[in-house]
């Protein structure tokens, strides 16, 4: 309940902000407008206030799909990221622990190599390559890691994305090096952001998002049960290798989901699962939602600061999340317990 | 040395019940690489099993393969189920829990969960992935809470805890687990003396109270102590089964540890004791005596 007021305040204040900041009326009644239907429309316009329209028109056709986008990319990061940590009992597994932003790297880097010259082909082509990238990294990890033949597939899994991330990364930085020409479109897109993001980009993102979301939520049961460690977890009569395998496929498409939406966007898939670990404890019945949420305020509120900090220039959102996220993890790590195992 | 020593505590060996896990010619170990051969043996319901062997000689991975963890390379390992004996691979994972309950001896808490919660992992074979603990796993939870006499600490964050309360708390995971059968990697280690004997007390009680009962440990004294039976492994087989008077003996401790020791009687009860004797310590001499 708490979660979903806190989302409500954080999307209508970073509707809020922007090149031309809006009052908070001004957004409610810019909302409102549209949500009547048409009759809401035409009433609008007989009130004759102009600058209601043009607030209505920034609200609905500028800001509230790129801040909704920018809300569901943070709730699958943050869901992402409590699965990935609950997965390898360690609270600083990210999203990008298995190489996925490396192979969503290299496939937007495809995206663009293939030198598509209608704009929207490209970007479709941009996002759609990306995600295939991502999961294709993270499908490889697992595959290595499986075949790898270890009795601790769980760290095979972590060193396999370590070496299969350096491995694509290098990659992409060759190509980049290769092929100047696209070096800064590259480097705009991994640094993230969600400028001139449409309803259409938020319909692309969120089948993917939720599905996501859902499985994660099947693995709240298992994920504690796991977090006696694997032995214990089968003992205790847990298919651990389901659920490891769930909770790859699941964190992987919520974090293509979101690398494709909105690029690699750092510290809200660690951060998330932190700060909701500190608000409603370990158990992942309650801490998979709560990281989604957190993840989605998160964001959120960060894609706000990116509009508005250096107005009318906008920054990349990852620029922004990393120079806040930082000093904000460091500060969680601080409020850790003795035995280093606090939120 | 005119003190009468009172008979051993437990009812011993009379009270043994049906076997709940056979083991019979079995070997056992990892991808083929066999770390016991031949081993024939059963655990009954309200016996203290107390396995001894050298580093390596295979008590944990006996345990493993006795609760289906390890495919058995040879030979047949069966748990008793409401089917009868039933070979351990042919026992769905979930229903194996309910039969078997193991405590790790190296288990580490991820998360600061409640004792509570922690314990609750126990009724997770009953309740599987969706569903959540019910009335009767409730009270598994509350009867293992009890039997551990962890009430006091059932709030507290599991990563709070000291080695001897967190061992405790393993214990009554595996018994909110309802198992007829408790598997205890070492559960002795790592804990003071007075801890030790806590835990091996509680392990005795469970006994009585119907529970079969293995423990693999170190201290050839605590085996004596708490046991009704030891298995002495050694040498990958199992080399000897039965009284503790009867397998622990200088001979069978000098040929399985390489160990020089003496085994004597219990000052007060009616216990054998093993005194070291290490080459590199000389013998007082008689007039000392």
């Amino acid at each position: 309940m708490a979660a979903v007021l806190l989302f409500a305040a954080a999307l209508l204040a970073s509707l809020c902000f922007g090149a031309a900041p809006l009052t908070p009326g001004q957004v409610v009644r810019a909302l409102l407008s549209r949500l009547g239907g048409s009759a809401g429309a035409g009433g609008a316009a007989q009130d004759g206030a102009a600058r209601d329209f043009v607030a209505a028109t920034i609200v609905w056709d500028l800001r509230l799909a790129r801040t909704l986008l920018a809300g569901v990319a943070g709730a699958a990061l943050g869901a992402a990221g409590a699965v990935l940590q609950g997965l390898f009992r360690n609270p600083l597994a990210d999203p990008y622990a298995l190489g996925v932003s490396s192979g969503a790297a290299l496939g937007a880097v495809a995206a663009l190599s293939l030198g598509i010259a209608s704009p929207v082909a490209a970007v479709t082509a941009l996002q759609g390559l990306s995600f295939a990238g991502a999961l294709g990294a993270a499908a490889l990890v697992y595959g290595i890691a499986r075949a790898s033949g270890r009795r601790a597939p769980t760290a095979a899994l972590l060193l396999a994305g370590a070496a299969v991330g350096s491995f694509l990364g290098a990659t992409v930085s060759l190509i980049m090096t290769l092929r100047q020409r696209d070096l800064q479109r590259v480097f705009f897109w991994l640094l993230g952001g969600f400028g001139g993001k449409s309803w259409g980009d938020l319909a692309a993102a969120l089948p993917a998002a939720v599905f996501a979301l859902l499985v994660s939520m099947i693995l709240a049961r298992p994920l504690d049960i796991l977090g006696s460690g694997e032995e214990a977890a089968s003992s205790l009569g847990l298919d651990v290798a389901r659920t490891r395998a769930l909770a790859v496929a699941a964190s992987s498409l919520g974090t293509a989901a979101a690398v494709s939406a909105g690029g690699v966007i750092g510290f809200v898939g660690l951060l998330g699962p932190h700060f909701a670990r500190l608000l409603v404890g370990p158990g992942h019945r309650r801490l998979i939602p709560a990281s989604a949420a957190a993840g989605a305020v998160l964001l959120m509120i960060a894609d706000a600061a990116a509009r508005s900090i250096a107005a009318p220039i906008e920054l990349p959102v990852g620029v922004v999340t990393a120079i806040f996220g930082a000093p904000l993890f460091l500060w969680l790590l601080s409020r850790r317990g003795p035995e280093g195992q606090g939120a | 040395m005119s003190r009468a020593r009172p008979a051993a505590s437990p009812p011993r060996a009379s009270m043994l019940g049906a076997a709940l896990c056979s083991a019979r010619g079995l070997s056992c170990g990892y991808l083929g690489r066999s770390v016991l051969a031949g081993v024939d043996l059963d655990i009954a319901a309200g016996e203290v099993l107390a396995v001894i062997g050298p580093n390596g000689s295979g008590k944990t991975t006996l345990f493993r393969t006795l609760a289906g963890e390890l495919p058995p390379i040879a030979g047949l390992a069966s748990l008793r189920s409401p089917r009868g004996l039933v070979s351990v691979l042919d026992i769905p994972r979930r229903e194996r829990a309910g039969l078997v309950g193991r405590v790790l001896q190296s288990e580490r808490p991820s998360w600061p969960a409640s004792v509570r919660s922690y314990i609750e992992a126990g009724t997770f074979a009953s309740t599987g992935w969706f569903g959540s603990p019910g009335v009767w796993e409730r009270r598994a939870v509350e009867e293992a809470i009890e039997a551990t006499e962890l009430g006091p600490l059932a709030a507290r964050p599991v990563t709070e805890l000291s080695g001897g309360e967190f061992r405790r708390v393993l214990v009554a995971r595996a018994l909110a687990q309802k198992p007829a059968l408790l598997l205890l990697d070492e559960p002795a280690s790592d804990l003071d003396i007075a801890r030790q004997m806590d835990i091996l007390g509680l392990l005795r009680s469970l006994a009585a109270s119907g529970v079969g009962v293995a423990l693999s440990v170190h201290d050839l004294n605590l085996a004596a102590l708490v046991a009704d039976r030891v298995a002495l492994l050694s040498r990958g087989r199992l080399a000897a089964l039965g009284p503790p008077r009867e397998v622990i003996t200088a001979e069978a401790v000098a040929s399985a540890y390489g160990a020089s020791v003496i085994v004597g009687d219990h000052p007060v009860l009616d216990l054998l004791q093993v005194v070291n004797l290490p080459a590199w310590l000389k013998p007082r001499e008689e007039s000392c005596d």
